[in-house]
Protein backbone atom coordinates (compact mmCIF):
# COMPACT_ATOMS: atom_id res chain seq x y z
CA UNK A 1 0.00 0.00 0.00
CA UNK A 2 1.69 3.27 -0.71
CA UNK A 3 2.30 5.97 2.15
CA UNK A 4 1.16 9.39 1.97
CA UNK A 5 4.63 10.15 1.37
CA UNK A 6 4.75 7.38 -1.89
CA UNK A 7 1.73 9.39 -2.94
CA UNK A 8 2.93 12.96 -2.37
CA UNK A 9 6.46 11.69 -4.25
CA UNK A 10 4.35 10.85 -7.25
CA UNK A 11 2.39 14.16 -7.24
CA UNK A 12 3.66 16.99 -5.51
CA UNK A 13 0.82 19.05 -5.71
CA UNK A 14 -0.95 17.47 -3.36
CA UNK A 15 1.69 18.29 -0.70
CA UNK A 16 -0.25 21.14 2.33
CA UNK A 17 -3.36 20.27 0.48
CA UNK A 18 -6.65 19.02 2.04
CA UNK A 19 -6.98 15.58 0.55
CA UNK A 20 -8.11 11.56 1.72
CA UNK A 21 -7.37 7.86 1.27
CA UNK A 22 -10.46 6.29 0.64
CA UNK A 23 -10.10 2.56 0.06
CA UNK A 24 -7.56 0.07 0.34
CA UNK A 25 -5.18 -0.57 -2.88
CA UNK A 26 -7.12 -3.15 -5.29
CA UNK A 27 -6.19 -4.02 -9.27
CA UNK A 28 -9.17 -4.85 -9.50
CA UNK A 29 -10.13 -1.62 -11.29
CA UNK A 30 -8.74 1.64 -12.01
CA UNK A 31 -9.26 5.40 -12.27
CA UNK A 32 -10.98 5.11 -15.37
CA UNK A 33 -13.98 2.24 -14.54
CA UNK A 34 -13.95 4.53 -11.15
CA UNK A 35 -14.90 7.77 -13.13
CA UNK A 36 -17.72 5.61 -14.67
CA UNK A 37 -18.56 4.14 -11.32
CA UNK A 38 -17.52 0.87 -12.12
CA UNK A 39 -15.75 -1.32 -9.31
CA UNK A 40 -15.59 -4.60 -10.99
CA UNK A 41 -13.26 -4.00 -13.93
CA UNK A 42 -10.17 -2.70 -15.31
CA UNK A 43 -10.95 -0.31 -18.22
CA UNK A 44 -8.05 -0.29 -20.56
CA UNK A 45 -8.58 -0.33 -24.26
CA UNK A 46 -6.83 -3.76 -25.18
CA UNK A 47 -8.55 -7.59 -25.90
CA UNK A 48 -7.97 -9.83 -22.80
CA UNK A 49 -5.26 -9.74 -19.86
CA UNK A 50 -8.45 -9.44 -17.89
CA UNK A 51 -8.58 -6.00 -19.74
CA UNK A 52 -12.57 -4.62 -20.44
CA UNK A 53 -13.35 -2.21 -23.36
CA UNK A 54 -16.37 -0.71 -23.81
CA UNK A 55 -17.71 -3.15 -27.42
CA UNK A 56 -18.23 -0.54 -30.08
CA UNK A 57 -15.14 1.74 -29.64
CA UNK A 58 -12.02 1.94 -31.27
CA UNK A 59 -9.24 -0.19 -29.39
CA UNK A 60 -6.95 3.41 -28.99
CA UNK A 61 -5.89 5.33 -25.88
CA UNK A 62 -6.83 8.61 -27.32
CA UNK A 63 -8.30 11.51 -25.77
CA UNK A 64 -10.94 11.39 -28.56
CA UNK A 65 -11.78 7.82 -27.83
CA UNK A 66 -12.40 8.23 -24.26
CA UNK A 67 -14.49 11.42 -24.48
CA UNK A 68 -16.76 9.32 -27.01
CA UNK A 69 -17.33 6.49 -24.36
CA UNK A 70 -18.08 9.85 -21.81
CA UNK A 71 -20.86 11.05 -23.98
CA UNK A 72 -22.56 7.85 -24.78
CA UNK A 73 -23.28 8.13 -20.97
CA UNK A 74 -24.81 11.33 -20.71
CA UNK A 75 -21.76 13.53 -20.66
CA UNK A 76 -20.79 16.06 -23.22
CA UNK A 77 -17.67 18.55 -23.20
CA UNK A 78 -17.39 21.16 -21.09
CA UNK A 79 -15.15 24.61 -20.96
CA UNK A 80 -13.60 24.34 -17.47
CA UNK A 81 -14.18 22.04 -14.90
CA UNK A 82 -15.20 24.52 -11.69
CA UNK A 83 -18.01 23.00 -9.80
CA UNK A 84 -21.65 23.86 -11.49
CA UNK A 85 -24.97 23.40 -10.06
CA UNK A 86 -27.08 20.63 -10.72
CA UNK A 87 -24.23 19.00 -12.84
CA UNK A 88 -21.26 16.64 -12.09
CA UNK A 89 -18.49 16.60 -13.98
CA UNK A 90 -15.41 14.28 -15.14
CA UNK A 91 -12.22 14.93 -16.10
CA UNK A 92 -9.28 13.42 -18.56
CA UNK A 93 -5.34 13.96 -17.89
CA UNK A 94 -3.11 12.97 -20.92
CA UNK A 95 -0.03 13.02 -21.68
CA UNK A 96 1.07 13.55 -25.91
CA UNK A 97 -2.44 13.08 -26.15
CA UNK A 98 -2.63 9.15 -24.59
CA UNK A 99 -4.95 8.98 -21.88
CA UNK A 100 -3.15 8.77 -18.43
CA UNK A 101 -5.96 9.02 -15.80
CA UNK A 102 -9.68 10.13 -15.16
CA UNK A 103 -11.24 11.70 -12.30
CA UNK A 104 -14.91 12.61 -10.96
CA UNK A 105 -16.36 15.47 -9.32
CA UNK A 106 -18.17 14.61 -5.84
CA UNK A 107 -21.40 16.63 -5.05
CA UNK A 108 -19.42 18.07 -2.32
CA UNK A 109 -16.96 19.63 -5.24
CA UNK A 110 -13.78 17.53 -4.44
CA UNK A 111 -12.41 15.14 -6.57
CA UNK A 112 -12.28 11.09 -6.25
CA UNK A 113 -9.73 9.58 -8.56
CA UNK A 114 -8.07 5.76 -8.08
CA UNK A 115 -4.69 5.60 -8.08
CA UNK A 116 -3.30 3.07 -10.59
CA UNK A 117 -3.13 -0.08 -8.50
CA UNK A 118 -3.38 1.69 -5.56
CA UNK A 119 -5.76 3.26 -3.25
CA UNK A 120 -8.96 6.00 -4.15
CA UNK A 121 -8.32 9.22 -3.09
CA UNK A 122 -10.55 12.22 -2.43
CA UNK A 123 -8.84 15.53 -3.66
CA UNK A 124 -9.37 19.37 -3.68
CA UNK A 125 -9.01 20.43 -7.16
CA UNK A 126 -8.54 18.50 -10.53
CA UNK A 127 -4.88 19.64 -10.84
CA UNK A 128 -4.05 18.80 -7.84
CA UNK A 129 -2.70 15.32 -9.51
CA UNK A 130 -1.68 16.49 -12.49
CA UNK A 131 2.22 15.70 -13.00
CA UNK A 132 4.62 13.67 -14.78
CA UNK A 133 2.50 10.53 -13.80
CA UNK A 134 -0.63 11.60 -15.51
CA UNK A 135 0.10 14.69 -17.34
CA UNK A 136 -2.35 18.19 -17.50
CA UNK A 137 -6.27 17.64 -17.60
CA UNK A 138 -7.14 18.07 -21.36
CA UNK A 139 -10.75 16.82 -21.40
CA UNK A 140 -13.70 18.15 -19.07
CA UNK A 141 -17.46 16.87 -19.64
CA UNK A 142 -20.72 17.18 -17.64
CA UNK A 143 -23.71 15.47 -16.86
CA UNK A 144 -26.96 16.46 -14.95
CA UNK A 145 -26.65 15.45 -11.43
CA UNK A 146 -30.04 13.17 -10.88
CA UNK A 147 -29.34 12.99 -6.97
CA UNK A 148 -29.08 17.09 -6.89
CA UNK A 149 -31.52 19.10 -4.85
CA UNK A 150 -31.69 22.74 -3.72
CA UNK A 151 -30.24 21.59 -0.08
CA UNK A 152 -26.68 21.57 -1.83
CA UNK A 153 -27.02 25.00 -3.41
CA UNK A 154 -27.46 26.08 0.40
CA UNK B 1 59.21 -1.45 -33.04
CA UNK B 2 57.69 -4.90 -30.69
CA UNK B 3 54.96 -6.62 -31.13
CA UNK B 4 52.57 -7.58 -28.77
CA UNK B 5 53.48 -10.85 -29.01
CA UNK B 6 56.76 -10.20 -28.22
CA UNK B 7 55.92 -9.40 -24.52
CA UNK B 8 53.92 -12.25 -23.88
CA UNK B 9 55.40 -14.96 -21.78
CA UNK B 10 54.59 -18.36 -22.56
CA UNK B 11 53.00 -19.51 -19.34
CA UNK B 12 52.36 -23.32 -18.06
CA UNK B 13 49.03 -23.68 -16.74
CA UNK B 14 48.03 -26.50 -14.68
CA UNK B 15 46.78 -29.95 -16.78
CA UNK B 16 46.56 -32.47 -14.20
CA UNK B 17 43.43 -34.09 -15.49
CA UNK B 18 41.84 -35.53 -18.49
CA UNK B 19 38.74 -32.91 -18.79
CA UNK B 20 41.41 -29.93 -18.39
CA UNK B 21 43.73 -31.40 -20.74
CA UNK B 22 40.59 -31.47 -23.47
CA UNK B 23 39.77 -28.32 -23.12
CA UNK B 24 43.13 -27.06 -23.03
CA UNK B 25 43.80 -28.56 -25.99
CA UNK B 26 40.17 -27.74 -27.80
CA UNK B 27 40.82 -24.52 -26.88
CA UNK B 28 44.02 -23.60 -28.25
CA UNK B 29 43.25 -25.93 -31.03
CA UNK B 30 40.00 -23.40 -32.29
CA UNK B 31 42.47 -20.16 -31.34
CA UNK B 32 45.29 -21.63 -33.57
CA UNK B 33 42.57 -22.42 -36.40
CA UNK B 34 41.75 -18.70 -36.50
CA UNK B 35 45.42 -17.51 -35.66
CA UNK B 36 46.19 -19.83 -38.81
CA UNK B 37 43.85 -17.46 -41.12
CA UNK B 38 45.47 -14.38 -39.59
CA UNK B 39 42.54 -13.60 -37.91
CA UNK B 40 43.97 -12.77 -34.57
CA UNK B 41 41.00 -11.19 -32.93
CA UNK B 42 38.67 -13.47 -33.53
CA UNK B 43 41.11 -16.14 -32.61
CA UNK B 44 41.38 -14.56 -28.52
CA UNK B 45 37.19 -13.81 -29.02
CA UNK B 46 37.07 -17.76 -29.65
CA UNK B 47 39.39 -18.79 -26.78
CA UNK B 48 37.98 -16.16 -24.28
CA UNK B 49 34.36 -17.37 -24.61
CA UNK B 50 35.67 -21.35 -24.49
CA UNK B 51 37.75 -20.07 -21.30
CA UNK B 52 34.15 -18.87 -19.85
CA UNK B 53 32.50 -22.00 -21.18
CA UNK B 54 35.18 -24.31 -19.33
CA UNK B 55 35.05 -21.72 -16.06
CA UNK B 56 31.56 -22.25 -15.90
CA UNK B 57 31.11 -25.79 -16.08
CA UNK B 58 34.03 -26.11 -13.35
CA UNK B 59 32.11 -24.03 -10.98
CA UNK B 60 30.54 -25.42 -7.75
CA UNK B 61 27.51 -23.39 -8.96
CA UNK B 62 24.55 -25.55 -7.24
CA UNK B 63 21.44 -26.15 -8.50
CA UNK B 64 19.89 -24.74 -5.11
CA UNK B 65 22.53 -21.45 -5.87
CA UNK B 66 21.24 -21.18 -9.16
CA UNK B 67 17.43 -20.83 -7.79
CA UNK B 68 18.27 -18.56 -5.19
CA UNK B 69 19.82 -16.21 -7.36
CA UNK B 70 17.02 -16.45 -10.05
CA UNK B 71 14.63 -15.78 -7.10
CA UNK B 72 16.36 -12.79 -5.75
CA UNK B 73 16.82 -11.37 -9.41
CA UNK B 74 13.23 -12.25 -10.01
CA UNK B 75 12.45 -10.25 -6.56
CA UNK B 76 14.41 -7.14 -7.36
CA UNK B 77 13.21 -6.59 -10.74
CA UNK B 78 9.22 -6.90 -9.41
CA UNK B 79 9.96 -5.24 -6.69
CA UNK B 80 11.08 -2.62 -9.28
CA UNK B 81 8.08 -2.94 -11.67
CA UNK B 82 5.83 -2.29 -8.87
CA UNK B 83 7.33 1.01 -7.57
CA UNK B 84 7.60 2.14 -10.93
CA UNK B 85 3.89 1.51 -12.24
CA UNK B 86 1.57 1.09 -9.04
CA UNK B 87 0.45 4.65 -9.85
CA UNK B 88 -0.39 3.67 -13.49
CA UNK B 89 -3.71 2.82 -15.17
CA UNK B 90 -2.04 2.31 -18.72
CA UNK B 91 -1.61 -1.89 -19.22
CA UNK B 92 1.07 -0.48 -21.76
CA UNK B 93 2.72 1.25 -19.63
CA UNK B 94 3.05 -1.48 -17.17
CA UNK B 95 3.67 -4.45 -19.67
CA UNK B 96 6.34 -2.38 -21.45
CA UNK B 97 8.54 -1.38 -18.50
CA UNK B 98 11.95 -2.56 -18.42
CA UNK B 99 11.87 -4.48 -15.17
CA UNK B 100 8.61 -5.84 -16.43
CA UNK B 101 9.99 -6.45 -19.78
CA UNK B 102 13.55 -8.50 -18.01
CA UNK B 103 10.81 -10.63 -16.30
CA UNK B 104 9.35 -11.82 -19.66
CA UNK B 105 12.63 -12.50 -20.73
CA UNK B 106 13.58 -14.75 -17.73
CA UNK B 107 11.55 -17.31 -19.98
CA UNK B 108 10.13 -20.40 -18.94
CA UNK B 109 12.47 -20.98 -15.57
CA UNK B 110 10.39 -17.88 -13.75
CA UNK B 111 7.13 -19.06 -14.83
CA UNK B 112 6.34 -20.55 -11.21
CA UNK B 113 8.08 -17.34 -9.47
CA UNK B 114 5.38 -15.20 -11.99
CA UNK B 115 2.60 -17.33 -10.34
CA UNK B 116 3.62 -17.27 -6.63
CA UNK B 117 3.71 -13.80 -7.04
CA UNK B 118 0.45 -13.57 -8.60
CA UNK B 119 -1.10 -15.56 -5.75
CA UNK B 120 0.66 -13.38 -2.81
CA UNK B 121 0.77 -10.15 -3.84
CA UNK B 122 -1.51 -10.31 -7.01
CA UNK B 123 -1.22 -7.69 -9.84
CA UNK B 124 -0.93 -7.38 -13.82
CA UNK B 125 1.13 -10.72 -14.47
CA UNK B 126 -0.78 -11.97 -17.34
CA UNK B 127 0.87 -10.66 -19.85
CA UNK B 128 3.76 -11.53 -18.90
CA UNK B 129 2.51 -15.57 -18.40
CA UNK B 130 0.79 -15.23 -21.84
CA UNK B 131 3.96 -14.37 -23.43
CA UNK B 132 6.58 -16.30 -20.87
CA UNK B 133 4.22 -19.90 -21.77
CA UNK B 134 2.53 -19.28 -24.79
CA UNK B 135 -0.42 -20.22 -24.00
CA UNK B 136 -3.49 -18.20 -23.06
CA UNK B 137 -5.75 -20.17 -20.29
CA UNK B 138 -8.12 -17.08 -19.98
CA UNK B 139 -11.90 -17.02 -21.11
CA UNK B 140 -12.78 -14.26 -23.27
CA UNK B 141 -14.34 -11.34 -21.27
CA UNK B 142 -12.97 -12.13 -18.34
CA UNK B 143 -11.99 -9.34 -15.48
CA UNK B 144 -8.64 -8.94 -13.78
CA UNK B 145 -9.67 -11.11 -10.84
CA UNK B 146 -11.42 -14.25 -13.36
CA UNK B 147 -8.07 -13.78 -15.26
CA UNK B 148 -6.05 -14.13 -12.49
CA UNK B 149 -8.00 -17.02 -11.13
CA UNK B 150 -7.61 -19.14 -14.45
CA UNK B 151 -3.70 -18.63 -14.35
CA UNK B 152 -3.44 -19.81 -11.00
CA UNK B 153 -5.81 -22.92 -12.10
CA UNK B 154 -3.51 -23.36 -14.70
CA UNK B 155 -0.38 -22.86 -12.79
CA UNK B 156 -1.62 -25.46 -10.37
CA UNK B 157 -2.63 -28.31 -12.93
CA UNK B 158 1.01 -28.01 -14.76
CA UNK B 159 2.17 -28.64 -10.79
CA UNK B 160 3.91 -24.65 -10.54
CA UNK B 161 2.15 -23.58 -8.29
CA UNK B 162 1.57 -25.41 -4.74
Amino acid sequence: MASLQDIETSFPSLVGTDYSEESDPTDIYNCIAFAFGDTQNWWWPKKGYGMYWPPGFPISDSVETLTKIFEVHGYSACDHYEQESGYEKVVIYSRDGRIKHAARQMKSGRWASKLGEEQDIEHERAEHVEGAAYGIVTQALRRARKDWTNENTA
Amino acid sequence: MTYASDRCEKREYPRNSKVEARDYAYATGRAHLHRRGRRFERGYAVATHFAEVIGSRNSTHSPKAAAEELQGRFDKLAKQWRLETRFSSSLDEKVLNPAYQSIIAMGEKAVPLVLVELDRERGHWLWALHFMTGVDPVPEGANVEAARQAWLKWGREEGLLK
